[in-house]
């Protein structure tokens, strides 16, 4: 594998993916930590991708071999539209600043519920070392699905489903307009019984 | 509210939902062709609109409902207002696979699936106005 640079981030201590958190970064430290990480040359482009982040993508399909592990590509290219200018300003800031940039975000399949932290680390050289640790798995199993009921299903014995995005609303938070719809992928693989479609706010603004 | 011959009227519709922002866009829609439109949020509150002798040119109901379902409502009808029940649109979010196929036919496959294009809204709750459910 090719890295364009010798990244020579600051010393941060331990971090709490396993990665020892020392300067300057060694690629093989890299090859052996659990977490998804990536190397982006300073135009965003994808410079190096380590194991755990090829086989992450493999397992859910998002990527297989060299072809399609990103590498070569402007991770802006692969990241929504909406979301790049806000990805973008997370990495102004760690350059500007020459700090960390930290981020949680969620990434769940149908099956498993994620909880990922971003870091990114900017470099002297322009360049960023991005960390990708997964904080929280939670399998959308029986004892999950009956934290979802007793969540989500309100006071009618209803489940209340976006019928455009598919989120759903919490039940007792807020009026119609401001109501809180969540993200539940098992809802969107498998529809539970009694679920009521609606239209949330969001939606009815963009589609109506 | 109308008879059942309003020819060269606009139509009268009755939508049921027990969701306020669906009631409010379908009435929004289906204003544009008909009036009145009477909006309720229970089949329970639409049955008793029908029991008191009022007749709607087109039934739009959400199928899955708190207390009686769009289903039981349709039913109901069949036995007690059969005239109004040929008028019933079914609306539901799930795919029309997961419906009965026995109910599907009774329905004459009048149903709608959530999200409702304001176009297919329109077309079906035409349709069935009109007297051609066969058409929708």
């Amino acid at each position: 594998m090719a890295v364009p640079m010798r990244p020579d981030v600051p010393e941060h201590g331990s971090g709490e993916d396993g990665l020892p958190l020392i300067a300057p970064f060694d690629v093989a430290e890299l090859d052996r930590t659990p977490a998804n990480v990536c190397v982006l040359g300073s135009d965003l482009r994808i410079a190096y991708v380590n194991p755990a982040w090829r086989a992450f993508g493999a397992a859910n399909g998002l990527c297989s071999g060299e072809e399609t592990s990103g590498v070569g590509q402007s991770v802006m290219r692969v990241t929504p539209d909406a979301l790049r200018p806000f990805y973008e300003r997370l990495f102004m800031r760690a350059r500007e600043t020459a700090e960390p940039v930290a981020h949680d975000y969620e990434c769940s399949s149908p099956t498993v519920r994620r909880l990922f932290r971003m870091r990114i680390y900017p470099c002297k050289s322009g360049a960023f070392i991005v960390v990708h640790s997964l904080l929280r798995e939670v399998p959308h199993d029986g004892v999950a699905r009956a934290a979802l009921e007793q969540t989500y299903r309100d006071e009618r014995g209803l489940i209340v489903q976006c019928s455009n995005c598919r989120r759903v609303r919490r039940p007792g938070v807020g009026a119609d307009e401001t109501a809180e719809w969540d993200w539940v992928p098992d809802y969107v693989a498998h529809m539970p019984p009694d679920t009521s479609h609606s239209i949330c706010a969001v939606c009815v603004a963009f589609h109506y | 509210m109308s008879s059942p011959s309003s020819v060269g009227m606009k139509r009268s519709v009755l939508v049921i939902d027990d969701e306020p922002p669906v009631l409010k866009f379908s009435a929004r829609i289906l204003s544009r062709s008909f009036d009145p439109v009477v909006a309720v949020t229970s089949a329970e509150a639409g049955l008793a609109l029908i029991d008191s002798g009022a007749f709607f040119d087109v039934i739009l109901c959400d199928y899955c409902l708190p207390g009686m379902s769009g289903r039981e409502l349709f039913m109901h009808l069949r036995k007690k207002h059969p005239a109004q029940a040929s008028r019933v649109v079914i609306v539901s979010g799930a795919a029309p696979d997961d419906l009965a196929e026995e109910f599907l036919e009774a329905l004459d496959h009048r149903w709608l699936e959530k999200p409702m294009r304001p176009a297919d809204l329109l077309l079906i709750a035409t349709t069935v106005a009109h007297g051609r459910a066969d058409a929708a």
